[in-house]
């Protein structure tokens, strides 16, 4: 485990009891996010991930193996270290616009909120408070209640919010998800603002591919486990155009074992089982023999 | 197979909204129930009052007496029984309601009255009288029952017709007769003495003869030598008991007057002297008395049965016999069950407000219900709208679904009501229908607001209220107009209105203001809290800042709550301003009724110094005094007049009476020590109490004036010092005079003015050694009265019960209601709250600072409702209860509104207590959803 891990997850497993029936969300699932990092966790619905989060900002607790968030182990926690580790070790931001924000209170006293937690003087909380909203663009807006907030300016005071008591990582679970795309591209601008001027680690989960690509790593997940990683980097090429340099990796866990993606499972007709060849400097993976030799003769993969 | 597919598809979506449903169908059934079974447990209280209204009324009054002046045959059978078969005849008039509810029958033959001359007392007016069922109500003492001897009397003839009766050689007549050993003793007669008798002409019986019949009017009569012949003495077995119906004249003998004091007395003959007697013929009076038994009369044959009463084909009097052969009908029996049918329609009207708080938060309570089902459905009912359906269509569904649900539910609670042995009564299907209408109207209420939606407002399901429609201020506006009108309107048309049965005025008023003060609290409840929050908001603690915002902003549940809960205070506290003061009424009427804890009389003759009350233990202190129920008042000039006197002890009744409802407060010219000399004179005058009312022809005496009055066989000035309306433990006599007993007992030395009454100051403990104390010293002429037997005794009679008993059930259902209206609108804001709660504790609130939100979100609304509505329920009551006629129901004029704080603290601990429990039931139930459940938003 690297010394600038500030997330790591290692072998997570969370079974669920729904009505008698065990339901496996997270399978052994490792991750590893470094400090300051902003990154992306997808998954199609029902493949862990907002499990993983729930666990991640300490509203659920691990059925087996480890998950450390800034030295927090998370499996490890009683209730009460668990409030202390919401107030001030992370933030979060929700789907629904709505649901970020009491309905009842002003964006001030809602960025204030978690500034009571801690026990702030009423001057610190207004003047942190004054300076969150006005780096999330509604300096202008804070005595407006919820209701007379766009979908895109709640998600910002969502945000506000979230870095109240300047946490170390901000988890936001699809918080584009009921914006349209400027609108999303406005609060991903935000956040990515936010991360390179306060240093904050922000992990995003979503679904939407699309949101992915704004990050500088996207891990997928896919059946409780993480299965790629995907790594992007912008380049300048020698005329000086700027461009985005991705590279998917398949994920290989502690075990060895690793998920190929089913593209390429279903482009070779993979099945069942598959032959393994150790070459110089790679593994080389081979259909069925038999069945591969009746298909096509030849099954380098 | 259309209709069967809507009953599918209805059946189906109750069956995914199976709790609310039942939930809503039991709360419309218990209501129903509830209000269905009042009228008929009314009905089984107003037939327990009814007998106990019978059977407290003296027999004279609620009996029937038929008295008939004439001289009827005896018959062939012999005896009386030709007196029997007028009697029937007589009875046969009856209608069937009454017929039904007569019991027995007895008949008394009363012959012309005799006048002895030849006792040792002087004159006796004789009447020989013959009852039914003598033998069985008394017991022989000595010799035997009277038999007739067989020998006829001989006719009676006019003085100076110049006949002579039984002709010219007539042979005396003995009657036998028997007498009460009272009576033997006053008139100094033996067993064995003969009694010559001769014909009374003062007798009315006698003068009131019309001409031509039996001789004429006005005449006189001789017969044969007569004598009466006493063979046998007896006793009562029960002086008090019922057969003697208040009258003893075959008991006891009456003086005329101190002046003359000639004897009045009845004798005793057998039924089988009556043909001898009759054939003197003089004319008797006969008397048929049929006795009401009270168990057969039950409150609803009560207008029949008045009515029949009144229209009986029988010459109606007070006095026992108008005309010669004209039967006279006496009794009081419509005047008892007018008063009784007063005091029904009073306790009804009484009751119907006690209904009413219970029914206001019953309603609440279905409300929150059919609320919480509409919420349930509201996506449903908004795809059917967006689906094309119209708003007509949507209510017309609603209206059928709440018909069959409310109506369905309310039928099953009226039947359930019918199950319970008591009469039935029209009214409890009025109001089962009641409940079902407001169940429905409730149900389409809430759906209202979905039904009539612009359908883009979808999405602000959750945006609190921070405005009013212009609409519904003008609408509460005016409730609080007309409830503030109503209260004018009470106010001038009077406290002292007798009104009867349910008034609309009275019955409306404190809902109205109950509503004005709910809308009112309503409306500015969130000023305050503002303000709370604005200085909580200078601290450091989340809790009251958070707590109070949210109150502060949150609309709908938070209104529904706070208007239950100040209607429920406010109703809570007008029933212990009623109760309290019923019973406040009933504890000063105890004191007044009997003086002290304990009242002991003198009967007979004798002094009561014996008793020593002092040393009993139990017993605080006792006071002696001296009375006389007919003592001569010498400031009437021209005719004789009587008061009564109450001689009384005033530092030993004051130390009897302090602190109590009976306390005196004497006028201090009471306490002076009276003269050593002179006492009673004009120049040392003794301090007498006047009452209000005075014998006829006096002069007007006012403090200062004097008078003179026969005590201790002395003519005694007195002197005015004050004029009282009522002296406690004196009954209510037209005139009194109260007199301090020290300065009375020294007016003559030699007439001792014994002590004949004695107040006791006790425990309820004290009863049975001080019984056994006057037992033993005064042994059978004494009578104790305790005042814990009058206050049980007004405790328990069945409308004064049924009112206290009444309040305090329907106390009991408001509060039962109240918690499900409770538990109701934190289930309906349960969704807001659960998720409200989850973020927060992503935030890092920790289940300490949750439960203190939950604290706080509540303590402002239990505090602000509760006061408002404790203070607009003692306002109403002490506004109302003048009007309610309270005193009725304990033989008063009037009870005074009376708030018993330490009663009302306790009903409103109470109140806090379930609304306590409530919130925690409530909160629980909200705080079921696990807090990743509450937050999940899009998929795993």
């Amino acid at each position: 485990m690297p010394d600038s891990a500030l997330i790591v997850c290692d072998n997570l497993v969370k079974i669920y009891k729904i009505a008698n029936l065990e339901v496996v969300a997270l399978q052994g699932l490792d991750l590893v996010v470094e400090r300051g990092e902003f990154m992306a966790l997808v998954g199609a619905s029902g493949s862990g991930k907002s499990t993983l989060m729930n666990i991640l900002g300490g509203l659920d607790t691990p059925s087996a193996g480890r998950a450390v968030v800034a030295g927090h182990d998370l499996g490890d926690m009683d209730s009460r270290e668990r409030t202390i580790y919401r107030r001030q070790v992370i933030g979060f931001v929700w789907q629904q616009a709505a649901r970020n924000l009491l309905p009842y209170l002003t964006a001030r006293q809602n960025v204030e909120l978690p500034m009571l937690l801690t026990g702030l003087s009423p001057g610190e909380r207004n003047a942190r408070a004054t300076r969150l909203l006005e780096q999330v663009g509604l300096g202008e807006r804070q005595d407006a209640r919820p209701v007379q907030l766009s979908g895109g300016e709640q998600q910002r005071v969502a945000i506000a919010v979230a870095l109240a008591n300047q946490p170390e990582v901000l988890f936001a679970d699809e918080p584009t998800g009921e914006l349209d795309t400027t609108t999303a591209h406005e609060v991903f601008e935000l956040m990515r603002t936010m991360n390179r001027e306060l240093g904050v680690t922000i992990v995003v989960v979503t679904h939407d591919a699309l949101v992915s690509e704004q990050v500088s790593r996207t891990i997928a997940i896919r059946d409780g486990r993480t299965s790629t990683e995907t790594l992007r980097q912008r380049a300048v090429s020698d005329d000086g155009d700027h461009h985005v340099i991705t590279e998917e990796y398949a994920v290989l866990d502690r075990v060895g074992r690793l998920q190929l993606p089913r593209a390429h499972v279903e482009a070779l007709g993979l099945e069942r089982r598959v032959r393994l060849a150790l070459e110089e400097d790679h593994i080389s993976v081979w259909p069925d023999r038999e069945r591969g030799a009746d298909a096509n003769g030849d099954g380098s993969a | 197979m259309g209709s069967l597919w809507a009953a599918g598809m209805l059946l189906r979506r109750l069956g995914t909204e199976a709790t609310t449903v039942v939930l809503l169908v039991v709360l419309v059934a218990a209501t129903s129930f509830v209000f269905a079974v009042a009228p008929r447990l009314f009905n089984r209280v107003a037939d327990e009052a009814i007998h106990h209204t019978l059977a407290s009324a003296a027999p004279a009054q609620r009996n029937l007496s038929v008295g008939l002046a004439a001289a009827l045959d005896p018959g062939e059978e012999g005896g009386v029984s030709g007196v029997r078969r007028a009697g029937e005849d007589v009875a046969s008039k009856f209608p069937p309601s009454l017929r039904r509810v007569i019991s027995a029958e007895t008949l008394r033959v009363t012959a012309t009255r005799f006048f002895v001359r030849d006792t040792a007392v002087g004159g006796i007016h004789f009447s020989l009288r013959y009852q039914d069922g003598l033998a069985d109500a008394t017991r022989l003492v000595a010799g035997r029952w009277p038999r007739d001897n067989g020998k006829p009397w001989p006719p009676a003839v006019r003085p100076g017709s110049g006949e002579q009766p039984g002709g010219k050689h007539p042979q005396p007549v003995t009657l036998e007769i028997a007498f009460s050993t009272i009576q033997a003793d006053a008139l100094g007669v033996k067993l064995g003495d003969r009694l010559p008798a001769i014909v009374d002409g003062s007798d009315p019986l006698i003068a009131g003869v019309p001409a031509g019949t039996l001789g004429g009017g006005g005449v006189r009569y001789q017969i044969v030598p007569t004598s009466f012949k006493v063979v046998g003495l007896y006793e009562p077995i029960d002086p008090d008991a019922e057969y003697w119906a208040g009258d003893a004249s075959l008991l006891q003998i009456q003086l005329a007057t101190l002046a003359q004091p000639e004897q009045y007395v009845a004798a005793y003959f057998p039924a089988e002297s009556y043909p001898s007697i009759f054939s003197a013929g003089m004319p008797f009076r006969y008397e048929w008395r049929f006795v009401v038994d009270p168990q057969r009369v039950d409150a609803g044959q009560l207008d029949q049965l008045r009515n029949d009463v009144r229209g009986l084909d029988l010459f109606t009097g007070t006095s026992e016999f108008a005309s010669f052969g004209v039967p006279v009908l006496r009794t009081g029996l419509v005047g008892v069950l007018d008063a009784f049918a007063a005091e029904r329609a009073r306790s009804e009207g009484i009751l119907s407000m006690a209904a009413i708080g219970p029914f206001v938060v019953a309603a609440a309570a279905v409300g929150a219900v059919a609320i919480l089902l509409v919420l349930r459905r509201r996506s449903s009912l908004l795809i059917a709208r967006g689906r094309g359906a119209s708003t007509r269509l949507v209510l017309g569904t609603e209206l059928w679904e709440a018909v069959m649900l409310a109506g369905g539910a309310s039928l099953i609670g009226f039947l359930a009501a019918g199950l319970v042995p008591a009469r039935a009564s029209p009214t409890s299907a009025l109001l089962a229908f009641g409940v079902a209408l407001t169940a429905v109207l409730l149900l389409l209420g809430a759906t209202w607001p979905l039904a009539r939606r612009n359908l883009g407002q979808g999405a602000r399901e959750d945006a609190p209220i921070l405005r009013v429609a212009p609409r519904r201020l003008v609408i509460e506006g005016t409730i609080v107009l007309i409830a503030v009108g109503g209260v004018v309107l009470l106010r001038q048309r009077g406290l002292s209105s007798q009104a009867a049965g349910s008034d609309a005025l009275l019955l409306g008023v404190p809902v109205l203001s109950g509503l004005a003060a709910g809308i009112v609290a309503m409306r500015f409840f969130p000023i305050p809290v503002r303000l709370l929050g604005w200085l909580a908001a200078r601290r450091r603690d989340l809790v009251p800042v958070l707590g109070l915002r949210s109150v502060a902003r949150h609309g709908a549940a938070a209104n529904l709550f706070l208007v239950v809960l100040l209607l429920t205070a406010a109703f809570v506290a007008f029933a212990s301003v009623i109760v309290a003061s019923l019973e406040q009424g009933q504890l000063v009427a105890s004191y007044q009724v009997v003086g002290a804890d304990y009242r002991i009389e003198q009967t007979a003759t004798g002094s009561l110094a014996a008793v020593d009350a002092t040393s009993i233990p139990g017993v605080e202190a006792a006071a002696f005094g001296h009375v006389e129920s007919g003592a001569d008042f010498m400031s009437v000039p021209t005719q004789r007049a009587r008061v009564y006197l109450d001689a009384v002890d005033p530092a030993a009744y004051t130390a009897v009476a302090a602190g109590t409802p009976a306390d005196p407060h004497w006028p201090s010219a009471f306490l002076a020590d009276p003269p050593s000399a002179g006492l009673g004179t004009p120049d040392h005058p003794v301090p007498a109490i006047l009452s209000w009312s005075l014998p006829t022809g006096s002069a007007d005496l006012g403090p200062g004036d004097t008078f003179q009055m026969v005590v201790a066989n002395t003519a005694v000035t007195f002197k005015v010092v004050a004029r009282w309306g009522q002296v406690p433990g004196i009954g209510s006599p037209a005139a009194f005079v109260v007199a301090p007993y020290p300065w009375l007992e020294h007016v003559n030395p030699d007439a001792t003015l014994y002590p004949s009454i004695l107040w006791v100051r006790g425990s309820p403990g004290a009863a049975a050694p001080l019984a056994a104390e006057v037992q033993k010293q005064v042994a059978g002429t004494s009578r104790t009265t305790a005042r814990y037997g009058v206050l049980d005794a007004l405790r328990t009679a069945p409308f004064g019960a049924a009112i206290t008993s009444g309040f305090g059930l329907a106390v009991l259902v408001a509060e039962i209601y109240l918690a499900l209206t409770v538990i109701g609108a934190l289930v309906l804001s349960s969704a807001r709250r659960t998720r409200d709660l989850a973020y927060l504790r992503t935030l890092g609130v920790t289940a300490g600072q949750a439960v203190g939100l939950t604290v706080m979100e509540h303590a402002p609304a239990v505090l602000l409702a509760i006061l408002p509505g404790i203070a607009l329920g003692i306002g109403v009551g002490v506004l109302l209860e003048p009007s309610l006629g309270l005193g009725s129901f304990i033989g008063s004029s009037d009870v005074p509104p009376f708030v018993d704080w330490a009663a009302l603290t306790g009903l409103t601990a109470i109140l806090v207590g379930v609304v306590a429990v409530a919130i925690v039931a409530g909160t629980w139930l909200s705080r079921r959803a696990r807090l990743t459940n509450a937050l999940r938003v899009g998929e795993d």
